[in-house]
């Protein structure tokens, strides 16, 4: 690859020339450049009788800038050094044809371009990472500014086109005129109404803006994977499609095999939130009883984006099972007396104790006192409960010691404050607190069992989880001693209070409250988290104490829109994952028949769709995708052969 | 003559809910008290750096939530502890009874390989309030029982006596670090050359 440029006649034109380009990653033998800045350009052969077939028509060079640097790193003497020092001058054609005579070109990086198979580039970074048929890295490259990578994959648009894998999204696979399926994704391109010349990241917008129709179109066709949905009209067309398409590329079709590869996630597809419930919207529910008509479209619209603060206090003692959700007005009524009734007499207890009985009570006093601190120390920070001789600090020591009557096998545990002082704050009414927080603790009792099987399992559940969809992540937690994801402890036993304004605990809340989409999704929340966090938390070998110590730090950082928007994306993917697992599905409470596979395969059952390839030759893709899983999160759905 | 090793001393603050190791540790690291900390969940550590004999050390000091069903999780925290600090109320008469266990379980979880030469400094603090429950003499009369464990007299809120007790902690830390790992310390630093002191041949050899 070193002297892919021997013809010293060849012309070659500048496509693309940018400066203090950073070589992160390529070649063994280039080893000692990572870490250096250069010039990346994008050269194109400019074809006459005299040149040679051979000649690629187009590649990339990086070119160290401080050259310095590298004679140094030279001089040390490694071995695989001599290699690159006798690589021979070259001569090209810049823009203007002008032949320019290169300088020794030790530790030029060329790349040709049509061994580019597949490229790795995310919004939110300017990491771009090219890779060849095989899944191996040609070269990881940082351009100084989104601007210039943009105008990179502006410029090969020009003669390539990205398709994004229906696995991972930020993972492109190249297509060149000589591709098969190029045609089909011209096709596909025209049929999605998008300019060609439009800016890259507009082109993905567009896809990724209508999930539904575009891309599962898009993605299915053009890049002929094909999703195996029983019961979706459409992806049986686009097997169709697919079938097609192959029978037209005939013998090329050799070269380019769709595979199933086994443990791939399904594409993460976005489901934008919605607004929350309005007032008009719960009205309009109710009927003349003031019964709510639709109770799963309540839910719904609540999970999607949770409620208007202005009727929080009404729903919020329907999702915590203070009314019935389908009760009457009248009901509704008698309930209200009712349970200030209870409610008394259960306080009642304890107010007439005694001195001298509570002193004969120790179980009691010490919890009565554990009790005192705590509600001393929560939320204070908060105008609602800060200052001495607060009121409402003296409501939560009531509540809190009423349920202590009211549940004295569980007794008092830390943590219960936190979860009473938002209901308190919004409802202000001890008694409707106080039921409520019986409701919510119904959900979480087992957080503060004493034998704390019940978080231990959660944290396991944690693992499991991201397992499943981040295995390289949870790989560093199993090799840094974090795979007991104690750092996650306050996160679940919490609900994530402590990690968010007052506000923001709320509409996570009432989002998790509906007990939509699945089971456990609060877990999948913290799955959210952690991958979006990932790279800060496998940066710098980070061990347990950093990790959790970061974790920690997260406290009043987190977007938690976001994070319910991505856990609503993972969960899909989960359900829909061809290799879900029992495990799995019983943590989120996944029922069989809602697994998205044509039927449940065993876990070890790796073959490929039907009609695709030999046996030998999958053991050979088996290795090569080994391979590329463990260098990166990809996967990776397609394969070129050469 | 000081080393420029770095070491890092690892603490744990053990106690009762409420106790105020919170509230301790926050007064040594960043001087300060307030009303308003939050009960701890599950565990968190601030780190400080102090002078010990000239030495430079780096105390990471761990802080977990006080109720017992909770210390199952303690393992992950007290491996590698080279310190234990033991905190009671000296107002609550309990938060002394419950020292014992306290001990017990840190000996068991942590499994220090010496459990009988571990180092542990208890502290008695909220001294600054009436009435108290618990005496000197008889929190000193445990500490003999238990072959001679220091004992400080703390306020959090005032600030008394915290720092001496800290610097009590770090050196009796020190000290058993010292003990296990000096073992392996005789190699003396790697010899590692700087990017500066590499040989500097020729700035103009770019000939473009
Ligand atoms: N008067 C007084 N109060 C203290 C002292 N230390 C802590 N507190 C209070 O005791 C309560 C519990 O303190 P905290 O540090 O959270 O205890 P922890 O549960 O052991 O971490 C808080 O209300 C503190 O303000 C002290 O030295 N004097
Ligand atoms: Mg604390």
């Amino acid at each position: 690859m070193d002297d892919i440029v021997g013809d010293k006649n060849a012309k070659f034109k500048e496509l693309y020339n940018q400066d203090g380009v950073f070589l992160r990653q390529a070649g063994e033998m280039y080893t000692p450049m990572f870490g250096c800045t250069g010039s990346l350009y994008l050269w194109e052969h400019i074809s006459d009788a005299e040149s040679k077939p051979e000649v690629p028509s187009r590649f990339l060079e990086w070119r160290p800038q401080d050259f310095v640097e590298l004679k140094t790193a030279l001089d040390e003497g490694s071995e695989e050094w001599t290699l690159i020092e006798s690589v021979k001058k070259r001569c090209r054609t810049s823009s203007g044809n002008m032949v320019k005579d290169f300088l020794n070109s030790i530790g030029n990086l060329n790349v040709c371009f049509s061994n580019i198979k597949s490229l790795r580039c995310s919004k939110h970074d300017v990491l771009t990472t090219f890779y060849d048929g095989s899944c191996e890295l040609l070269a990881s490259f940082v351009f100084p500014t989104s601007e210039s990578r943009e105008h990179f994959l502006g410029t090969i648009q020009a003669f390539v086109r990205l398709q994004p894998t229906r696995r991972d999204k930020s993972l492109f696979i190249v297509y060149d005129a000589a591709s098969p399926g190029f045609k089909d994704l011209e096709k596909s391109f025209a049929a999605l109404d998008l300019k060609t010349d439009s800016s890259f990241w507009s082109l993905l917008k567009n896809i990724k803006s209508n999930p539904y129709e575009k891309s599962m179109e898009a993605f299915a066709k053009v890049t002929g994977y094909v999703y195996n949905s029983v019961d979706d009209e459409e992806h049986y067309m686009a097997q169709d499609d697919l079938q097609r398409s192959i029978s037209e590329i005939g013998d090329d079709a050799s070269a380019y095999a769709v595979y199933d590869i086994p443990n791939c996630l399904p594409m993460r597809v976005d489901y934008p939130r919605c607004n929350p419930l309005t007032r008009e919207q719960w009205r309009a529910q109710l009927n003349g009883e003031g019964q709510l008509e639709d109770v799963e479209s309540i839910k719904t619209l609540i999970f999607r984006g949770g409620i208007s603060p202005d009727i929080r206090r009404v729903v919020w003692k329907f999702l915590l099972g203070y009314y019935p959700w389908d009760s009457t007005e009248k009901e509704r009524h008698a309930l209200d007396i009712s349970k200030m009734e209870s409610y008394y007499k259960i306080k009642m207890q304890w107010t007439t104790f005694s001195k001298e009985q509570e002193d004969n009570f120790s179980d009691f006093s010490q919890r009565k006192s554990l009790i005192e601190k705590d509600v001393n120390r929560t939320d204070r920070v908060l105008d609602f409960y800060a200052g001495e001789n607060n009121y409402n600090i003296f409501s939560l020591n009531n509540i809190l010691l009423t349920y202590l009557l009211y549940n004295f096998d569980l007794g008092y545990v830390q943590g219960m404050s936190y979860l009473l002082s938002p209901i308190y704050m919004l409802l202000r009414c001890e008694v409707e607190a106080f039921w409520c927080f019986v409701g919510f603790m119904k959900q979480v009792m087992s957080n503060f069992d004493y034998d704390q099987n019940a978080m231990k399992e959660q944290l396991k559940s944690m693992y499991l989880l991201v397992n499943f969809i981040d295995p390289q992540l949870s790989k560093y937690f199993e090799d840094h001693e974090c795979a007991n994801m104690y750092f996650c402890f306050r996160w679940l036993l919490v609900w994530y209070k402590r990690e968010l304004q007052q506000d923001e605990v709320a509409r996570l809340w009432e989002v998790l409250w509906t007990g939509y989409p699945c089971k456990n999704f609060h877990l999948l929340i913290g799955v959210a988290i952690l991958e979006h966090e990932r790279d800060a938390l496998m940066g710098d070998n980070n061990g347990f104490t950093e990790i959790l110590k970061f974790i920690n730090e997260l406290t009043g950082k987190l977007d938690i829109n976001l994070m319910i928007n991505h856990a609503e994306g993972i969960y899909h993917q989960i359900k829909d994952a061809d290799h879900l697992t029992d495990a799995v599905r019983n943590i989120l409470g996944i029922p069989v028949a809602e697994a998205s596979g044509l039927q449940s395969k065993p876990e070890d059952d790796r073959s490929p769709r039907k009609g695709v390839s030999e046996p030998d030759e999958i053991e050979f893709e088996k290795s090569i995708y080994s391979n590329f899983l463990s260098s990166s999160t990809g996967r990776l759905v397609f394969l070129f052969r050469p | 003559m000081a080393s420029n090793k770095k070491v890092l001393l690892k603490v744990i603050i053990l106690g009762d809910s409420s106790v105020g190791k919170t509230s301790l540790m926050n007064q040594y690291v960043n001087r300060k008290f307030s009303n308003q900390y939050k009960a701890t969940i599950g565990a968190d550590f601030l780190t400080k750096e102090v002078t010990i004999d000239d030495r430079t050390v780096t105390m990471q000091i761990w802080d977990t939530a006080g109720q017992e069903r909770f210390q199952s999780l303690g393992v992950a925290f007290y491996r590698g502890a080279d310190c234990c600090v033991l905190v009671f109320d000296v107002t609550a008469p309990n938060t002394f009874k419950s020292l014992d266990s306290w001990r017990d379980e840190f000996l068991i979880q942590a499994a220090p390989r010496e459990p009988d030469n571990f180092p542990f400094v208890l502290l008695g603090n909220k001294v600054d309030l009436e009435p108290r429950a618990i005496s000197a003499k008889r929190a000193q009369q445990w500490c003999q029982s238990k072959n001679s464990i220091p004992y400080f007299e703390t306020s959090a809120k005032e600030g008394l006596n915290v720092e001496q007790a800290f610097l009590a902690i770090a050196k009796n830390a020190l000290a058993q670090q010292n003990q296990t790992v000096d073992l392996y310390n005789e190699f003396p630093d790697q010899i590692k050359l700087s990017n500066a002191q590499r040989p500097n041949n020729g700035a103009d050899a770019c000939g473009c």
